[in-house]
């Protein structure tokens, strides 16, 4: 009895010393999805790509809000109103008054650090699960379209932080960061990020195989060949390499474009590239894509295209516009200003209805409310004339004449599905734009050949230029009125040439007029001001800049306090 | 205002069909026992061996009267039975001069020598001194003499003289050491308990263990226990390994004693009432205060204020507060059976417990069954114990954010409470005619039908076989299986404007299942002077939580309260998770003649919760003790009967704080992007877990004394203890670039709690009258050594985080801005400055003038400092108990020094600020007329953040000393009762929290957290007295009969 006891007593422990490695591993937690068990199928695969994009479009760490706003705020397009509460830091940044414990500065960090984890998990995991889905319609050139995405995608995202913080400061973050010691990195030589960076993008410029953001069959949205070709394109204009920079931007342009990297053209007008039934369009290259507001809606939410609210000014009897943050840092008319200033749109007298009557560019009757016979807003079937209000003279803070940033919004409040407030749009945000490609390759050309301003020649800068004037001149009926005032009148830009003759342009000027008035709030002229080393002419009102090292913003302090790796 | 009526419900009323069933079956379980025990023995009967000799007696106690319940003992044998009763037993010895040893709780233990007689008649006596009291100390008993490390028995006597609510009460200010807080007076509330010090930043719970089982007491029926011990230092836990940091309660529940069935029967009645309340403003007063707050603020004064300052108020004031408390019953009825014969015994007890509550809606009814049995056949063990609880309680509900006390203070006066011609028949209020948005609490409760049930089946079935004389093996077997349930149906409500738009029902059930199976081997020699005591087991253990929920919104009659009547607004949820635990622990205990004894502990835990090359952990432990008393040039002392030095080293793990998967980085789904305006989802990494997670370590050093004097009718326990936590978890940030700019949780802090305890008891017994003195105090040091540079902010109040916790100061110090006093006027105003220039240049008369205590000429958050510790420097415990002839008095008070409050309430008394009705503090504002004082002015909108800075203002001290309990029984005289056939009836009326002294202004000063739950948020949110359930005023009668 005693010895059946021992055995029984042996077997047991024996029983449970060989299987208890086992019984205290309960990895499998239902309740989450773990990285080493999920990602084995195709349509998991494209969820960890779907997620690597979703980077874009979230509030925390998207451009619904944070990374959008220093998009568009960081530059001379934008001054502070002083009136939205609980925006300080914000009203900082628009004036360059840069502090590394600023929330925009680490929100910006933050919110790209987050996006390149989102494409390191896509990149790592995507192998993987070809690997393991054993699933024929899963073939090697699915996995490099994703893979070609995943590349642009991460690259996108190094693109702006190095822009931001600059190349030093950068540090590069190959794969998901698995133990105690991934964490901390110090940052790379810019030598070692201009290489990754580039890397990247000739990586997923040689992936992917669509070049067009609308071809069919592939989903309007995802990156292309020619977003990957355009933003390598921009990445070498902006570190000064014009010939490398020529040769990706050319690629894209109509008339001389390799047809595999996408046959891109202007829109007929100028404003389909900025509403939101004119989304992913001939001329668009790169767009973040915003949802339906009616299902997303609200403060705080992901996918909603909510920035042009702040871009505003809120007045009580046009509360709809009700943000109001920062407002065009722009004058109509400004007498101040040196004949040779390149920041003004252009205007010019005619007589309409017999009498004399300023007319502005048509540009900027797309670009801003506000304007003397500009665009109008209505609200619940009533006009909303900017002027008439007598808005356009009031001073706010220290500055008469005060506009409204037109483009991306809706003109009326019915014009969303249900005619809810039209400042939660489903509108995208147009991130690379053909004729921006243009004046870029202008811009190589002018430094290339700064001599050649044959008008015809396509290898002149004069050449790209007028494409996109001519473009200016194509009217649509959007508003009637505003194309009414020009029935009859000549209304017609003047050409490139002739501009620059009547102002004593330099060919460099010609293009920076040029790209103010067609890009005005896109988000172009933080890169523009520090590629051109332009100071303080073009930023007078904004009380912190140094000059264009202010475009550079500091690295935030949390990431100096919190990574024991970053050299101090 | 309407009547509240008390109901006086019946006994067993109609909520008891469900637990009746319950009972049916343990009945049927209970005959199946009996008719077992019968077949029992008859098997022993026949198995007699012709060489023993049988041996018969009687137990009697020093009056003579028979003494049932005597265990008899063969000496060096395990051959035992218990005495009937009548105190009769009859024991087969092996030999003619064998020795009988007999024991009974409270008694000497008696060894009589047969010689032999074959019929012995022995006299147990009583002992004073409690050195012979068995200890459990986890896995295993001692003598209490032997103990060698710091474990304190609870005197459980004093639940069934004077009932408690919940078994962690009755630990309560009765032992040093161990701390308890009212967490609430709300009906099925635990209250937190603490032993020795906070020593985390996270859970800080003790492990429970009942009948060898660790488990959750909250639903344990009190009168069940048998036993209570609170194993304190790192020497007596270290067996409980990785759970074992925070100390261990062990519970032993009732088991029978030898003899016929006996039945008793124990109940009570009483009621509950709030002994204290806030006094708030009339209308003419609110109205006075809004129009100077609005004048002030540069508003306008809502129609309703000015109304009444022009007019005067004539209408209705409707008593909030008083609407919110009631007068609640409170109930028990305590029925149980045991029994048993000379080779088993059993025990069974039905319980029905009900609290109304001192606020409306908030019932808590309990029940529970029990039932255990114990059998011996020759040299096999075996039993089970089982057990069914069951537990409801109604949650109180809110409204818009607000707690209904709240509300309670917050609302005007001039709202009533029942409207009936609205949905639902109670008032809104018109926020143009008030300027304010407190709405209806009464309302609110009474249309939020939210309740919880808690369901608990424990069973375990053991068994232990004597392998030699000195080697046992027991192995036992154990099932826990929980089910909670939550049902929250909000009805329709017309409160306009702070409506219940739609009803909506809300259900989730949570079960566990978790077993334990342990393997236990224990070796027990004791040869010449040498008494050792070896121990070995093998534990293995598996815990699973399933959870679902649903919800729907809108039912069209509130009579079709079920899901499938809801007719949209679905939501589902559920998870699973299971821990699964292996252990191989053993201890070694050796004592040589008696005066020099060593215990050494060691366990080893594997547990899931952690990764690889973490998941195993090493628990050490050893202790020391000498008895001085027994050395030989202590003979001569004759006062001293006891006296013995200890001192334990232990490290102990906590793993509380970890919660299943914790150290696996998972995936977030719903990460989701738009291709051709549609919607495509996204699953990615989005955050990260250490990997290498592991537990927190504490280790304790302890030493103390015992002292036993005039033969134990004077006892003295001194310890000091230095307990020190490392490894502690932090959540530390992460640098930004990983991907994430959250935290990550590391072990990286450290904690000191030391202090010293002291307890003493004196005994006297002269005839018939008797008294016992008890007293007890706490001292505690609890220090954060290091945070690894990451304090940590908590303790959320309306102005902000009010606790701060970080190296050098006790865990979550209330942390804010030091108040000077109020401006009297705008001269002192100007001459408030810093090198020249005004601190505070936009203050107004009526302001609070605050501390520029970094002396840079402004206030700001750099102007911040410790306010002081919500932990009591000194705890102290003080029982006394008088016997008489038939009558017995008790008396407890209980009480804390050295700890603050941050009365959160104040915000609410003193708000002035949004139109709120306010408390009669509010009275004592600086008016132009009234400018010294300590109360700021009224103005709207708070300019100069008199309310919403967290500042000093808010911190009182939260000493008190409080009469817990006082109890006078009265034991009808034997000669009565017997007549017919009962043999105790005892009567008692008993009343809790009749006096407490205290400097606190609000409800109550006995606050625990306000945060819930056992996480870490308990003990960083301690002391802030958010408008708490206050503890009740309690009056009860009941009465106890031993049939």
């Amino acid at each position: 009895m005693k010895n059946k006891i021992f055995q029984f007593l042996i077997i047991v422990v024996l029983f449970f010393t060989s299987c208890e490695k086992d019984f205290i591993t309960q990895e499998n937690d239902k309740s989450r999805y773990t990285p080493s068990t999920f990602y084995n199928t195709k349509a998991h695969a494209q969820q960890a790509l779907n997620a690597a994009y979703a980077g874009l479009n979230q509030w925390a760490n998207g451009y619904v809000w944070f990374l959008g706003l220093m998009h568009y705020v960081l530059g001379d397009d934008l001054y502070e109103t002083g009136y939205a509460a609980g925006f300080t830091p914000w009203g900082a940044v628009t004036n360059f008054d840069l502090v590394n414990t600023q929330s925009p500065i680490s929100d910006t960090w933050n919110g790209y650090y987050t996006n390149i984890l989102w494409a390191n998990t896509a990149l790592e995991v995507m192998p993987a699960a070809q690997a393991a889905a054993n699933d024929p319609t899963f073939t090697q050139d699915v996995l490099n379209n994703y893979m070609g995405q995943a590349y642009f995608l991460r690259a996108f995202m190094y693109y702006n932080l190095a822009q931001y913080f600059g190349d030093d400061k950068i540090i590069i973050r190959k794969s998901v960061p698995k133990t105690e010691e991934d964490f901390a990195m110090a940052p790379s030589s810019a030598d070692e990020t201009f290489k990754f960076i580039e890397s990247d993008l000739k990586m997923a410029q040689s992936l992917l195989t669509t070049g067009l953001n609308n071809t069919s069959g592939y989903e309007k949205g995802r990156a292309t060949r020619g977003a990957a070709t355009a933003l390598l394109g921009k990445f070498y204009i902006n570190r000064g390499f014009y010939t490398q920079a020529a040769a990706e931007f050319k690629k894209l342009l109509p008339g001389v474009a390799d047809a595999t990297y996408g046959a891109y053209s202007l829109t007929a007008n100028y404003r389909d590239n900025f509403t939101r039934t004119a989304k992913n369009n001939s001329e668009s290259v790169f767009e973040i894509q915003m949802n339906d507001f009616n299902q997303q809606g609200g403060w705080g939410n992901n996918d909603v295209n909510w920035l042009f609210q702040n871009f505003t000014l809120n007045r009580t009897s046009w509360a709809i516009m009700w943000w109001n943050f920062a407002v065009p840092n722009f004058k109509l008319e400004d007498p101040t200003a040196p004949p040779t200033d390149v920041s003004q749109f252009e205007s010019w007298s005619e007589v309409i209805g017999g009498v004399n009557t300023k007319v502005y560019d048509y540009r900027t009757y797309e670009t801003f409310w506000g304007v003397p016979n500009g665009a109008n807003f209505t609200e619940k079937g009533v006009v909303k004339d900017w002027v008439a209000q007598g808005w356009a003279n009031e001073t706010v803070a220290g500055k008469t004449g005060v506009y409204g940033i037109r483009k991306y919004a809706v003109d009326r409040d019915n014009e969303g599905p249900t005619g809810l407030d039209p400042l939660w749009s489903d509108n995208n945000l147009r991130i690379i734009r053909l004729s921006d490609i243009m004046l870029l390759y202008a811009e190589c050309l002018a430094n290339l050949n700064p001599s050649n301003v044959t008008p015809g020649d396509q290898n002149s800068a004069i050449y790209w230029i007028n494409l996109v004037r001519t473009r200016a001149n194509n009217v649509a009926v959007d508003q009637a009125h505003l194309y009414s005032t020009r029935a009859g009148v000549n209304g017609q830009l003047p050409t490139a040439q002739a501009l620059m003759t009547a102002k004593g342009w330099t060919l460099l000027q010609l293009i920076q007029h040029e790209r103010y008035a067609e890009g005005f709030c896109e988000g172009w002229r933080k890169e523009d001001m520090k590629r051109w080393k332009v100071g303080a002419s073009f930023v007078k009102s904004k009380y912190g800049w140094k000059g264009y090292q202010s475009l550079t913003l500091p690295v935030p302090q949390s990431e100096i306090d919190n990574n024991p790796a970053w050299p101090r | 205002m309407k009547q509240k009526l008390i109901k006086i419900i019946p006994a067993f009323s109609s909520g008891i069909r469900k637990p009746l069933l319950i009972i049916k079956l343990l009945l049927l379980v209970f005959i199946f026992n009996t008719l077992y025990v019968s077949a029992a023995v008859l098997k022993d009967e026949s198995s007699k061996s012709p060489q023993q000799i049988t041996v018969t007696g009687t137990v009697k106690d020093k009056d003579g009267q028979p003494m049932p319940g005597v265990n008899v003992v063969v000496e060096g044998t395990t051959t035992g039975v218990i005495a009937d009763a009548n105190g009769k037993f009859s024991i087969d010895v092996p030999r003619a001069n064998a020795v009988l040893v007999f024991s009974f709780v409270g008694y000497a233990e008696t060894k009589v020598g047969l010689s032999g007689r074959t019929t012995i008649e022995i006299t147990m006596e009583e002992s004073t001194e409690s050195l012979e009291e068995i200890v459990v100390v986890g896995y295993g008993t001692q003598k209490k003499k032997d103990v060698t490390s710091a474990i304190a028995v609870v005197d459980i006597k004093q639940i069934s003289e004077s009932p408690v609510a919940n078994l962690t009460t009755a630990l309560q200010g009765v032992t040093p050491g161990v701390e308890v807080q009212g967490n609430q007076g709300r009906p099925g509330e635990m209250p937190t308990v603490r032993i020795r010090g906070v020593g985390s930043v996270n859970s800080t719970d003790p492990l429970y263990v009942v009948d060898g089982v660790p488990a959750d007491i909250a639903t344990i029926n009190p009168a069940d226990v048998e036993s209570m011990q609170v194993l304190k230092d790192a020497a007596s836990s270290a067996i409980y390994g990785s759970r074992g940091a925070n100390g261990v309660v062990i519970i032993t529940t009732k088991s029978g004693k030898s003899g016929a069935p006996r039945v008793s029967y124990n109940g009570y009645y009483g009621t509950e009432s709030a002994w204290k309340t806030i006094d708030v403003l009339n209308m003419e007063q609110w109205a006075a205060m809004v129009s100077e707050a609005n004048t002030a603020g540069g508003t306008t004064a809502p129609p309703l204020a000015t109304d009444i300052l022009a007019n005067g108020y004539s209408g209705e004031e409707t008593d909030w507060l008083g609407a919110l408390f009631q007068k609640g019953a409170i109930y028990e009825n305590n029925f149980d059976i045991s029994g048993g014969t000379s080779n088993g015994n059993y025990f069974f007890s039905a319980s029905q417990f009900k609290q109304d509550g001192i606020i409306i809606t908030t019932p808590y009814n309990r029940y529970s069954v029990r039932m255990n049995s114990n059998w011996q056949a020759d040299k096999f063990k075996f039993g089970e114990n089982i057990t069914y609880n069951y537990a409801k309680n109604r949650v109180q509900g809110s409204n818009g954010g607000r707690d209904v006390l709240e509300e309670g203070i917050k609302i005007t006066q001039n709202i009533p409470i029942y409207n009936p011609n609205v949905l639902g028949g109670y008032s809104g209020y018109d926020a143009s005619l008030v300027g304010h948005d407190a709405s209806n609490p009464v309302g609110s409760l009474e249309r939020q039908e939210n309740y919880n049930y808690n369901k608990r089946f424990v069973a375990d079935v053991y068994g232990e076989y004597q392998i030699f004389k000195d080697l046992a093996f027991r192995s036992t077997f154990g099932i826990n299986s929980t089910e909670f349930q939550n049902r929250n149906l909000v009805l329709k409500t017309d409160m306009t404007p702070k409506n219940f738009a739609n009803t909506t029902l809300n259900e989730s059930a949570t079960w566990t299942y978790n077993w334990i199976w342990e393997n236990m081997l224990t070796y027990r020699k004791i040869f010449g002077d040498h008494d050792l005591t070896v121990m070995a087991d093998y534990t293995s253990e598996y815990y699973k939580t399933h959870n679902m929920a649903a919800g729907g919104t809108t039912i069209q009659t509130e009579t079709n309260d079920v899901l499938s009547k809801t007719e949209g607004g679905y939501t589902v949820g559920g998870y699973e998770n299971v821990i699964s635990r292996i252990s191989y622990l053993g201890r070694v205990m050796y004592s040589y003649k008696g005066k020099y004894m060593l215990t050494a502990n060691f366990r080893r835990d594997g547990s899931s919760k952690f990764g690889e090359g973490n998941k195993w952990g090493n628990f050490p432990s050893a202790s020391l003790a000498w008895r001085i008393s027994d050395e030989s040039f202590m003979k001569n002392l004759n006062s001293v009967s006891n006296l013995k030095l200890r001192t334990s080293y232990g490290i102990v793990g906590n793993d509380y704080p970890i919660g299943p998967y914790a150290y696996i980085s998972g995936l977030s789904s719903g990460i989701d992007y738009t291709f051709n305006a549609a919607k495509y989802s996204g699953v990615t990494v989005n955050g990260f877990n250490n990997a290498s997670l592991k537990w927190e370590t504490v280790k304790q050093f302890d030493i103390g004394a015992d002292l036993g004097l005039f033969k134990g009718a004077l006892e003295v326990t001194v310890d000091y203890f230095d307990k020190r936590t490392e490894d502690m978890l932090i959540p530390v940030p992460l640098p930004a670039s990983s991907g994430n700019s959250g935290t990550i949780t590391k072990n990286l802090g450290s904690i000191l709690n030391s202090g010293f305890e002291f307890s003493l008891t004196l005994k006297k017994t002269s005839g018939d009258f008797s008294y016992s003195v008890t007293g007890n105090f706490t001292t505690l040091h609890n220090e954060v050594l290091d945070m690894g540079g990451f304090p940590i902010t908590s303790g959320s109040t309306e102005p902000g985080s009010a606790t701060r916790t970080d190296k050098g100061y006790p865990i979550g110090e209330f942390y804010g801005y030091h108040m000077l006093g109020v401006f009297p006027d705008q001269a002192s105003i100007d001459a408030y400055v810093y090198n020249g220039t005004k601190i505070q240049p936009n203050a107004k008369p009526g302001d609070i003038k605050w501390a520029d205590l970094k002396a840079d000429g402004v206030i700001d958050q750099n102007d911040r400092y410790y306010m002081g510790s919500p932990i009591p420097t000194f705890t102290y415990g003080l029982s006394g108990n008088v016997a008489y002839k038939g009558f017995d008095l008790s008396l407890f008070f209980q009480g804390v020094q050295g700890n603050k409050i941050f009365a959160e309430l104040v915000t609410w008394t003193q708000g002035m600020q949004n139109n709120f009705n306010a408390g009669v503090d509010a009275l004592r504002r600086w008016t132009p007329t009234n400018t010294i004082t300590d109360v700021p002015r009224a103005v709207r909108n708070d300019p100069n953040g008199n309310i919403m800075k967290v500042s000093d203002r808010y911190i009182k001290d939260g000493a008190y000393a409080r009469l817990k309990n006082i109890s006078l029984g009265y034991t009808l005289p034997k000669s009565l009762t017997e007549k017919a056939n009962i043999s105790n009836v005892r009567v008692y009326v008993t009343g809790r929290n009749l006096i407490t002294i205290t400097k606190y202004p609000f409800f109550d000063p006995e606050i625990g957290s306000n945060a819930l739950g056992t996480g870490g948020s308990v003990n960083l949110s301690r002391g802030i007295d958010n408008g708490y359930y206050p503890q009740a005023r309690t009056m009860i009668m009941g009465i106890q009969i031993d049939f």
